[in-house]
C-alpha cells in the first residue's frame, strides 16, 4: 500500500512539473550585438587582434537583454590582422550572428577615434550672440532681451590683414577613453572647400581662382584672404583629411572686410597708434609678439576681456614703496587707473573699423581711477577715435565705425563715489564716426563726442566732427549715455537706452575765456562760445532719476535742481487737475512717474554750460536738442533763441522756473506753449504776457498738456532740461 | 494752487532727506546691479584639464532598451554662480547652451547628427559623441563656463 501511495505521488509530480513547464516555456532569442567597446574596433597591422574581452548582447522576443562573454558555444570569424582597411568581424551564437566593422591600420597614431569635431568656442558664441531673448522681467529682476541686437542678421566678418583661423575642437579618444592630442600642432590636416557666394548660389572655388582670393594653410587651417577677397562672401567647409572617422564637415559663411582678424586680447592693442603711446604700448606688444598695428580695422574673433595685465603698466599707478615714484603714485592710488589714460587710440587720418561679429570687449575687471586731478570724474575710454580725452586732436580725424559690439564696463548706476572712477565707453573726435546695432553696459558715460577746434599749432584742425549712433542699446550707467561737448552734431536713431544715472544725454556749451590779468575774475574776457546739435529719433528713452544717485551728489547743484523739478512736479499735478476739474480741456500732467514706489524724473537731456556753476551761469546757453518720432518732432529745445525772444517779451521770466511744450500739434502745426511758475501759481504765455489760467487760454494750456516732453529753464540761465511728461496718477478708490 | 501747498512738499522733501542723512540712512531709491561674476560646474565628475578646459567623461552604455541606455547615459549639470548677492538668481541667472546642430529638446525631432537630447540642464546621450555645452550669464555680464562632455 505504501508502494502503491508512493509511486501515485511520484506520477503526480512528473505530470505537474510537464505541464508547468510545456506552459511557461523559455525565451527566444531575436536579435545579437557585439557590445563595441568590449573589443578594439581599430587595431595594427601584423598584432595580433585581441579577443579575449569579447562581449554579446542577446535580446529575447520578452524584451529581456542578457550580456554574455566569449565562451566556446560562440562561432568568431576574426579579422584578417595582415590586411589594411575595413573589414567584418562575426559572432554566431543562440542561432543568430552579429557584426562588427575592424579597421586594421598601419599607423599608431590611427590607433584612436574621432568623437567630437565641433564648431570653434567663437562660432557657438557667436550663434548664441544673435539670439533673440525675451522680455522676462516680469518674473526676474532683469529683461533679457536686453542681452538682444537690434540686427541679428549681420554676416561674419573676417579681415584681410592676417589669416583667419577656422579649425574645429576635435576630441580624439583611444578604445580605453584616454584624450588623444588631435588638431593644430599634431599630424592633422584639414580637408578645405572654399566656395564663392553670389546671390543664392555657391561657386567652389579651385585653382588660381582659388588663390586669387585666399591663401589656404590646411595644417593649420587658416584662410588668408587677399584684397581682391574685400566686399565678397565665402562658405568655408572643414573636415579631417581623408575623413575615415565619418565626422560631419562644418562650415562657416564669412564676409571679407578691411581688418585684422583678432584672435586675442593681445591683438586689440593692434587698435592704437597714437603716436604719444608707442613707448606705453612698446613692452606690452614685444612681450605678445605684436610687431604690426591694424591698417583699416579690426575684426573680433571671440569674446575679450580685458585685465589690467593687458593694458601698458604706465596706464596703472604701480607704487614701490622703496622707490621714487617719480610718476606720482602712492599707497593711496597704488593699482588704480591713471586718468585720461584711454586704452585704445586711433589716430583716425585714414578710416578704421571695429567690426564685432557680436562678440564682448569687456572691460569691468579694469581698476577704477581714484586720482582725477583737476577732473571730477574718471576721463579713461575703451576706445578713442582721434586722439584721447587728453588733448584735442593734432590732425583731421576721418570716419570710423563700431559695429555689432557688445561692450562692458565697470561703472553701474549707483551710490557709491567710488564709481566716480570708473571707465568709459567710447570717445571719439571724428569727422564721422557711426556706431550701429552695439549694446553697450555699465559705463560712466557711454559715448563722448568732442569737438575739434584750431589751435595756435594746430590752425588747419578745425572740422566738423559728428557721431551716428543707430540701431544701439544703452544700459546702466553710473552718469549718462551720451555726451556732446562742444560745436558737434550727434544722431541717435533709433535706439534704446535706460537706467542712466544722469541725464541720459548731455550737451555741453563750452565757453572758452581767459582772465586779462591773471588770477582776477572781474577781467575775464570771453573768446569763444561752442555748442552742439543733437537729433534723437525712435529712441526710448527711460531713466528714472530720485536725485540721490551718485553723479548727483557729484555735479555741483544737480541734486538741488531735481528737489526744486520734484516739487514744481507736485504743483503741476495740482495745477492740471484744477484745470480739467475747471472743465477746461486739459489732460493731467506732472514731470515725475512711479517707479518703484517712489516719484523719479525721466531727465532725457540736458543742455548746459561749462562754467562754474551752470545755474548761475551768465554766458546765455546755446545748442539744440530735438526729439523725433518717425519725423515727427516731438520736442525742440532751443535756448539760446526762446532766451533771446521771451525775455525780451517779458524779462520778468529770467527769474523764474518756466516750462516749455514744443513739437508737432494735433494738426501738424508747430508748437510752443509756455508755463512759469511766479512763486505761487502757474501762468501762461500768451501775447508776450504771463496771464492767469482761464478759458482765455483753453488752447495754450490744451496744447501744452498734450505734449510728451518739456523743456525746463531753469531761472533763464545755464541749464535746460527736456523731461517727460506723464498722466497724473489717479490713487486707486 | 497755493503757494503754501509748493512750500509744504519741498519741505517734507527737504526735512525727508535731512532725517535721513542725519540718522546716516541714506536710502538707495533704486536696485543698483549685482551681476554674476563667475560660474562654475559642480558636477561631481568633472576634471580641469592641463589646457584649463573642464570636461565630465564617462563610458556610454549600450546595455538595455532605449529608454534605459538614455537613462544610463544621462548628465545633470549642476553649478553655482558668484557672488552670492546677484541680482538674478536661481535657473533664471544662466542658460545652458550647446550645438543647436547636435542637440534636439524632443527625441522625435532627432537627425544623423544628434548627438544628445537636452532639456534645461539634463544631458541624455543617444549615442557615443561630444557635446560642448557654454553655461551663460542672463544678466548681461557675458559670464560663461565651458564644459564638454565626452560619451565614449
Amino acid at each position: 500500500m505504501k508502494k502503491l501511495l508512493y509511486s501515485i505521488a511520484l506520477m503526480m509530480v512528473t505530470v505537474f512539473s510537464s505541464v508547468l513547464l510545456t506552459a511557461c516555456g523559455d525565451p527566444e532569442p531575436t536579435k545579437l550585438e557585439i557590445v563595441e567597446t568590449s573589443i578594439e574596433t581599430t587595431t595594427l597591422v601584423n598584432q595580433t587582434h585581441d579577443l579575449s574581452g569579447l562581449k554579446v548582447v542577446v535580446t529575447y522576443d520578452n524584451g529581456d537583454t542578457k550580456t554574455v562573454d566569449k565562451n566556446n558555444d560562440m562561432t568568431i570569424t576574426p579579422i584578417n590582422v595582415n590586411q589594411l582597411g575595413e573589414q567584418t568581424l562575426t559572432v554566431k551564437y543562440l542561432g543568430l550572428t552579429a557584426s562588427l566593422k575592424v579597421k586594421v591600420v598601419s599607423n599608431e597614431s590611427d590607433l584612436y577615434k574621432i568623437l567630437g569635431f565641433d564648431k570653434p568656442t567663437f562660432q557657438t558664441d557667436w550663434e548664441f550672440a544673435r539670439l533673440q531673448h525675451s522680455d522676462n522681467a516680469a518674473t526676474t529682476k532683469f529683461d533679457e532681451s536686453e542681452l538682444t541686437f537690434a540686427n541679428r542678421t549681420q554676416s561674419y566678418k573676417v579681415g584681410d590683414e592676417n589669416p583667419f583661423v577656422y579649425l574645429p575642437i576635435i576630441t580624439a579618444v583611444d578604445d580605453e577613453g584616454n584624450d588623444v592630442e588631435f588638431g593644430e600642432g599634431t599630424n592633422y590636416t584639414s580637408k578645405v572647400k572654399v566656395e564663392l557666394k553670389e546671390g543664392s548660389t555657391y561657386t567652389e572655388l579651385t585653382g588660381t581662382a582659388l588663390t586669387n582670393m585666399v591663401a589656404v594653410d590646411n595644417t593649420k587651417s587658416s584662410f588668408d584672404f587677399e584684397q581682391a577677397a574685400v566686399n565678397k562672401t565665402f562658405k568655408i567647409t572643414v573636415e579631417p583629411e581623408n575623413n575615415p572617422y565619418e565626422v560631419a564637415p562644418l562650415s562657416i559663411e564669412v564676409e571679407v572686410v578691411d581688418g585684422w582678424n583678432a584672435h586675442t586680447v593681445a591683438d586689440l592693442s593692434r587698435i592704437d597708434n597714437n603716436a604719444k603711446a608707442v613707448d606705453d604700448w612698446a613692452e606690452y606688444k614685444a612681450a605678445n609678439g605684436i610687431t604690426q598695428n591694424a591698417q583699416d580695422g579690426i575684426v573680433l574673433h571671440g569674446n575679450m576681456v580685458l585685465s589690467v595685465n593687458d593694458i601698458p603698466k604706465s596706464y596703472v599707478y604701480n607704487y614701490d614703496a622703496n622707490g621714487a615714484n617719480v610718476d606720482g603714485a602712492t599707497a593711496e592710488n597704488n593699482g588704480s587707473l591713471k586718468v585720461k589714460k584711454s586704452i585704445y587710440c586711433r589716430d583716425t587720418q585714414s578710416p578704421f573699423a571695429i567690426y564685432g561679429n557680436y562678440f564682448t570687449v569687456d572691460a569691468s575687471h579694469l581698476p577704477l581711477t581714484k586720482e582725477f586731478g583737476s577732473e571730477d570724474f574718471g576721463h579713461t575710454y575703451i576706445f578713442a577715435f582721434g586722439g584721447d580725452d587728453n588733448e584735442y586732436p593734432g590732425t583731421k580725424q576721418k570716419a570710423g565705425k563700431v559695429e555689432s559690439l557688445y561692450m562692458i564696463g565697470n561703472a553701474s548706476k549707483d551710490d557709491s563715489e567710488d564709481l566716480k572712477g570708473g571707465i568709459n565707453g567710447i570717445i571719439s573726435s571724428s569727422e564721422n564716426l557711426v556706431i550701429d546695432n552695439c549694446i553697450s553696459r555699465a559705463f560712466l558715460t557711454h559715448v563722448n563726442t568732442v569737438d575739434a577746434i584750431a589751435s595756435t599749432t594746430n590752425p588747419e584742425v578745425n572740422y566738423a566732427v559728428k557721431t551716428t549712433i543707430k540701431n544701439s542699446h544703452m544700459y546702466d550707467s553710473y552718469s549718462m549715455m551720451v555726451f556732446a561737448w562742444g560745436d558737434v552734431e550727434v544722431e541717435v536713431d533709433t535706439c534704446e537706452f535706460k537706467r542712466a544715472g544722469g541725464p541720459t544725454i548731455m550737451a555741453t556749451q563750452v565757453v572758452e575765456r581767459h582772465n586779462t590779468v591773471e588770477n582776477d575774475p572781474t577781467t575775464e574776457v570771453v573768446d569763444e562760445i561752442r555748442s552742439g546739435n543733437v537729433v534723437i529719433k525712435n529712441t526710448v528713452t527711460e531713466s528714472y532719476l530720485a536725485g540721490t544717485e551718485g553723479w548727483f551728489d557729484l555735479t555741483p547743484g544737480a541734486a538741488q535742481a531735481v528737489e526744486s523739478i520734484t516739487a514744481l512736479s507736485g504743483g503741476l499735478a495740482q495745477f492740471s487737475t484744477a484745470l480739467q476739474a475747471a472743465s477746461l480741456p486739459v489732460t493731467p500732467k506732472q514731470l515725475t512717474t512711479n517707479d518703484g514706489g517712489l516719484q523719479k524724473l525721466n531727465l532725457i537731456s540736458l543742455l548746459l554750460s561749462n562754467a562754474d556753476n551752470p545755474v548761475a551761469s551768465s554766458y546765455g546757453l546755446t545748442g539744440e536738442i530735438t526729439i523725433k518720432d518717425g519725423e515727427e518732432v516731438k520736442c525742440f529745445n532751443d535756448p539760446q533763441d526762446k532766451m533771446a525772444s521771451i525775455f525780451e517779451a517779458v524779462p520778468q521770466l529770467k527769474a523764474m522756473p518756466f516750462l516749455e511744450a514744443t513739437g508737432t500739434d494735433i494738426m501738424g502745426e508747430p508748437l510752443s506753449a509756455i508755463i512759469a511758475f511766479n512763486g505761487s501759481t502757474f501762468q501762461v504765455l500768451k501775447n508776450g504776457a504771463l496771464v492767469d489760467a482761464s478759458a482765455d487760454v483753453a488752447n495754450e494750456l490744451a496744447a501744452f498738456f498734450s505734449a510728451d516732453y518739456v523743456n525746463l529753464y531753469m531761472n533763464g540761465t545755464g541749464l535746460s532740461a527736456t523731461l517727460q511728461m506723464y498722466p497724473v496718477e489717479i490713487p486707486q478708490q | 494752487m497755493k503757494k503754501s501747498v509748493i512750500v509744504l512738499i519741498g519741505i517734507i522733501y527737504l526735512a525727508s532727506i535731512f532725517v535721513v542723512g542725519f540718522f546716516g540712512m541714506k536710502v538707495k531709491v533704486y536696485d543698483t546691479m549685482v551681476y554674476i561674476t563667475d560660474i562654475e560646474c559642480t558636477n561631481e565628475d568633472v576634471r580641469k584639464e592641463t589646457n584649463g578646459n573642464k570636461t565630465i567623461k564617462f563610458k556610454y552604455d549600450y546595455e538595455g532598451t532605449e529608454d534605459e541606455r538614455i537613462l544610463k547615459n544621462s548628465k545633470i549639470l549642476t553649478y553655482e554662480i558668484f557672488p552670492k548677492n546677484t541680482t538674478l538668481k536661481g535657473k533664471d541667472a544662466v542658460m545652458a547652451y550647446a550645438d543647436p546642430d547636435k542637440v534636439v529638446s524632443d527625441i522625435a525631432d532627432r537627425n544623423d547628427n544628434t548627438v544628445a537630447v537636452v532639456n534645461d540642464l539634463t544631458i541624455s546621450f543617444l549615442k557615443p559623441g561630444v557635446l560642448i555645452v557654454t553655461l551663460k550669464s542672463m544678466d548681461g555680464s557675458n559670464i560663461s563656463e565651458v564644459v564638454k562632455i565626452i560619451a565614449y
